[in-house]
């Protein structure tokens, strides 16, 4: 899908009357439509201007007048489908997911609620992310990752914005077998199962993937990793478990679990190199136990996506590339 | 002469058959009425359920209601099901539909005040604000059926009688 028709498809419904204007004139021009693709975040403030951040860098819309309360509200609105209600885990969350898998997040006030609950009340701040999905970023790490036609325990870590997740949603989507036939090639192909705690790897909607992560991939969506890996393992026998973002002590106790299971897992980490990622708590614990067969450092320079290195299980550098993977 | 008895025996029928028919129209909107309010107060416990058990937003929660129901009630979700996919906000769709339908509704004008009462909250605020809403509108709802029912069975008879006896007097005057 072209950036005009996610924009004039997906986007912009849910905005306000005059921004929707705004963006639809902007559209009709040449310039508009061919820019439209490097708009990738819609930044709206109470009594700010919208600022649109593009690929170039911000863009203020001084052109609209500054967006009010009332605005955010009918963007809420048209986002919830009119039914406010319906989004209280997404409210406790800051977040929630538009159909093709734009994630918007929001700000403002949170209500806290006997100390354990919270949920945001007053929304000051929305920020629309447009989902962009890049095909064939996980190709260089397949060799590294596949041996043997067995698919092998890997931790791919970054410091964040570094592309760990989008390099996860293309390595289930290589594993699983792309759901587009054009984009299939003969091979081996794998049952995969993803427990996406915060709809951000397959950017669900109601429980489908917006965004392409395979045939042959089921999706456990909005649930605890912890709950979420055991529950997938028993109810869809999955041969690879992919997750975003381990860290918490629950995580690691239900990733050895399913180590020791004999189904391959591939999740992230924040850390910004091999040595930090000893220094985790709990992860070194999973490291130092070996059960993992690849570690995978990623780098947001000059590009996120870049491949820094590749270690096995013993930390001997497979392979010290700093190879845009996108 | 022939032609005068006739046309007054063909003016004494027609005369007859109008107000027996007001009779009846004006009954079976008392009958249809109770009938509809519970229909409504059916639909609202249906959309309370959806809210508060699965949180379905509205648009789908509609749709499911509507296949659900028989009768006008049904007519009335297909309206608002189609308003809200033209974009409306759901309260909006909610009066509009409620505006559109009342005239083919056995509605008085106070049922038509009590449901548009709920339009302006609905699906704007959290799960347990919108069931206070709803509740507060189906027993509301509740008191204007009975009172509905009650009002049926003072007046089914009454009417009907009266549609015949003012046919009859009607009648009487051609003669």
């Amino acid at each position: 899908m072209s950036g005009e028709h996610v924009w004039h498809e997906q986007i912009l419904p849910f905005m306000y009357e005059e921004l929707r204007q705004y963006f639809k004139d902007q559209l009709a021009h040449e310039t508009g439509r061919k820019n439209s693709s490097s708009w990738y975040e819609l930044r709206l403030r109470v009594g700010v201007h919208p600022e649109l951040i593009t690929d170039q860098g911000e863009l203020w819309l001084d052109e609209c007048r500054p967006t009010t309360l009332s605005d955010l509200r009918q963007v809420l609105h048209y986002m919830s489908q009119s039914s406010y209600y319906a989004l209280e885990q997404e409210l406790e969350q800051a977040y929630l997911t538009l159909p093709g898998g734009h994630r918007v997040g929001m700000s403002g006030q949170m209500i806290v609620d006997g100390g354990q609950k919270f949920s945001l009340r007053h929304i000051s701040s929305l920020n629309i992310r447009v989902a962009r999905e890049t095909h064939g970023s996980a190709c260089p790490l397949l060799p590294f990752v596949v041996v043997g036609g067995r698919v092998l325990n890997t931790l791919i870590f970054s410091p964040p914005a570094a592309g760990k997740t989008t390099m996860i949603r293309d390595m289930a989507r290589c594993l699983a077998g792309p759901r587009h036939p054009d984009e299939r090639c003969p091979g081996k192909t794998f049952r995969v199962g993803i427990v996406d705690e915060r709809s951000e790897i397959a950017a669900c909607y109601f429980g489908v993937p917006q965004l392409d992560v395979g045939r042959r991939t089921d999706v456990m969506d909005h649930c605890p990793k912890a709950v979420g890996i055991v529950r997938l393992l028993r109810s869809m026998n999955p041969e690879v478990i992919i997750t975003d973002e381990i860290g918490l002590p629950e995580d690691v106790t239900a990733l050895k679990e399913i180590l020791r299971c004999g189904v391959a897992v591939i999740t992230t980490a924040h850390a910004g190199s091999l040595k930090d990622l000893l220094q985790r708590p709990w992860l070194e614990e999973i490291i130092r136990g070996r059960l993992f067969d690849r570690f995978i450092q990623l780098s947001r320079e000059p590009k996120p996506g870049t491949i820094r290195g590749i270690w096995d299980a013993d930390g001997k550098s497979l392979a010290a590339v700093a190879t845009w993977a996108g | 002469m022939g032609w005068v008895i006739t046309a007054k025996i063909t003016a004494s029928l027609c005369l007859l058959g109008a107000s027996v028919g007001w009779g009846w129209t004006i009954t079976s909107l008392l009958l249809r009425r109770p009938k509809e309010l519970r229909e409504m107060r059916t639909a609202l416990q249906m959309l309370e359920t959806e809210i508060s058990y699965a949180g379905t937003p509205l648009p789908l929660a509609v749709q499911m209601i509507k296949q659900r129901l028989t009768g006008q009630t049904s007519l009335f979700f297909e309206r608002l099901e189609s308003e809200m996919m033209r974009h409306h906000l759901a309260g909006e769709a909610w009066q509009r539909s409620v505006d559109v339908l009342y005239p083919s509704m056995a509605w008085t004008r106070e049922d038509r005040s009590i449901l548009l009462a709920l339009g302006p909250t609905l699906g704007l605020s959290d799960k347990q604000d919108q069931l206070k809403h709803l509740r507060l509108c189906q027993e509301r709802l509740a008191e204007a059926e009975q009172s509905a029912a009650e009002r049926v069975d003072e007046k089914v008879r009454l009417y009907r009688s009266l549609g015949l006896l003012t046919g009859l007097l009607l009648v009487l005057f051609v003669w």
